[in-house]
């Protein structure tokens, strides 16, 4: 009987444990946090600089995405003769509030919108590019994305020397939004500067408190388990500011996450862009990629328009053939193309079973960016036109959404489709777009080589 | 009409019922055949079957073991014995026969399906199921002397 009342308990334990797992392991949506070598921490001044290169054992294979650590990129703002500015106040704010008893105590709000303000979020530090200190808005189908990294044993002092050091900073690097507009109930500022602090991440109130979840790619559903005890997460915090770098409203509700520290080992935290993954609508990306190649043209901005009319022209002829056997939504936003099939027979799956009905709707984004690898990566898509010279943007992208939804009987229900069904449209899809392209190139005396048009 | 005859007219008439049906949903459901939705059919399929199976088990424990006073007349009117299961049957082939005319196009060939299955097991349930009771029922036992 003891032994059954142990077992017993021990199962609730394993429930408990089961039951509490998934609010820690949101933030570590990794199959396994890779470790940085000792020769990735490059430390100068007193500041440190991490990359990955591909000698590194954890880095070598596997891990292909370009990331940018955001000690680094903090760091290097106070490179010498890099241009960043710091207030002379020493004012030092403390990091937006975490814990929901303190939020409904003091009556916290969204200066604004006057809503209750529940989690902060995370968001990413913003690029070199966009000079307004916001972060950037990725095209759709993208998203940001952060990673944790272990440091070495060796080097976790002089990361968390570096980190310490520049909190005593207070705020730094203050940027104007020229976006924003005066309200009328609301001190108004355009003016925004960072600061470092820290949460004590042991206390699950905190922890809680900090919505950890950002867009994230197909690991979703395999997450990393950490069995380690969580103790501090330094973040960089934002607050708006007036010219003379007095704070005049509360911490933003959004940090960027930089370092955790654990009871074994100190991280650091990379972002990079990665697809965005499906979410609700039962919508899924079926293509996303370069599909025009233009750099070689001497007429660029005339040839890109030609090219977008004529793939236009193309893709309703394709989308609207077998086997999607669609039809032209219009009256959409510049650039987005869209079909639609409503309560008709699926020729996709056409065959011994079924008959299949389908309600489906497929939207095409296209956009022009920079050359090299444009989907995925951070670094490039941040930094290509600032760092190349003659810089343009010459690549035309695709990237295509399907809300697909399958009925054997034309009426009743239309459940969600099967994987093996979503995979014969993927295929269909991607046939139609490539097909389209290939029209396109061969239309505009272009050559069609690995499915992307290079038209002069 | 004869005990033997009854015996035999239910027992091929459960068998074939509950072999081909079952088989025909597992098969050919999702197809041209049976356009209906797997949930459908096997919501279906789990109707039949539990109801199926025990008047199946209860025809073949006797056929199995008969006990010695099989033979004897019982007094029943023919339509009582073969009416429910005819009409069933005839309702279940119009039914499958609509849906697959129809293949998906006008009807909701899933809930029809479903209600025809729930209904004819319900006709079965409500009839046959006391002919079975009686005509495969075990002799009762006459107390020994002690």
């Amino acid at each position: 009987m003891m032994r059954i009342s142990a077992s017993f308990r021990g199962v609730q334990y394993l429930l408990l444990a089961v039951l509490l797992s998934p609010a820690a392991n949101r933030l570590w949506a990794q199959k396994k946090i890779p470790t940085l070598c000792s020769k990735c921490i490059d430390e100068r001044d007193g500041r440190i600089y991490i990359m990955t290169p591909d000698s590194c054992p954890d880095y070598a294979s596997g891990y292909n995405k370009a990331y940018d650590f955001i000690l680094t990129k903090i760091n290097d703002k106070f490179r010498p003769f890099s241009f960043t500015t710091r207030a002379n106040n020493n004012v030092f704010p403390g990091p937006p509030i975490a814990q929901q008893k303190y939020i409904d105590s003091f009556h916290l709000v969204e200066a604004g919108s006057g809503n209750k303000v529940y989690q902060i979020y995370l968001t990413e530090e913003p690029g070199l590019r966009e000079y307004s200190g916001y972060p950037v808005s990725l095209p759709y189908g993208l998203a940001y994305n952060f990673q944790l990294h272990r440091v070495p044993k060796n080097k976790a002092d002089a990361v968390i020397k570096n980190i310490v050091s520049m909190q005593k900073i207070g705020l730094f690097d203050k940027q104007v939004n020229t976006d924003l507009k005066p309200v009328p109930y609301r001190v108004f500022t355009d003016q925004r500067a960072k600061y470092l602090q820290s949460y004590d991440v042991s206390d699950p109130l905190i922890f809680n408190g900090i919505n950890m979840d950002m867009e994230d790619s197909d690991e979703e559903a395999d997450k990393f388990s950490m069995k380690e005890k969580l103790i501090k997460l330094w973040v960089q915090c934002y607050i708006s500011v007036d010219s003379n770098w007095n704070s005049v409203d509360m911490p933003e509700r959004m940090i960027t996450p930089i370092a955790l520290q654990t009871d074994k080992s100190l991280y650091v935290f990379s972002q990079t862009v990665v697809p965005a993954s499906v979410k609700g609508g039962g919508s899924i990306d079926q293509f996303q990629g370069k599909i025009f190649d233009l750099s070689s043209a001497s007429d660029y901005e005339r040839l890109y328009n030609r090219v977008l009319q004529t793939f236009k022209e193309d893709l309703n002829a394709t989308f609207q053939s077998l086997p999607l056997s669609t039809q032209p939504v219009s009256g959409l936003a510049p650039n987005q193309i869209r079909f639609q099939r409503k309560f008709d027979k699926s020729e996709v799956l056409k065959g011994f079973t079924g008959p299949y009905y389908e309600l489906s709707t497929y939207t095409m984004i296209v956009w022009n960016g920079p050359d090299e690898s444009h989907l995925g990566n951070n670094r490039i898509y941040l930094e290509t036109d600032y760092l190349k010279k003659n810089y343009q943007n010459n690549q035309v992208f695709l990237s295509e959404s399907t809300s697909l939804q399958i009925a054997v009987g034309k009426t009743g229900p239309y459940p969600e489709p099967k994987p093996e069904q979503y995979s014969a449209y993927e295929k269909a899809v991607r046939a139609a777009i490539l097909e389209a392209v290939k029209k396109t190139t061969s239309r505009l005396g272009g050559q069609f080589i690995n499915n992307i048009g290079k038209i002069k | 009409m004869q005990t033997n005859s009854i015996r035999n007219f239910l027992g091929i008439f459960y068998l074939g019922v509950t072999a081909l049906l079952g088989a025909y949903i597992l098969l050919f459901q999702e197809t041209r055949f049976l356009p209906i939705a797997r949930d459908d059919a096997s919501s279906s399929f789990q109707i039949i079957i539990p109801t199926f199976i025990a008047q199946l088990t209860i025809i073949f424990k006797w056929f199995a073991n008969p006990p010695q006073s099989a033979g004897e007349e019982i007094n029943l009117p023919k339509w009582v014995v073969i009416a429910p299961p005819i009409l069933t049957l005839i309702i279940l082939l119009s039914s499958i026969s609509l849906i697959v005319i129809d293949n998906g196009t006008s009807l909701r060939g899933g809930e029809i399906f479903k209600n025809i299955v729930t209904f004819s097991v319900s006709i079965l349930g409500a009839t046959t199921i006391f002919i079975i009771a009686r005509v495969f029922q075990e002799p009762k036992k006459q107390a020994t002397a002690p």
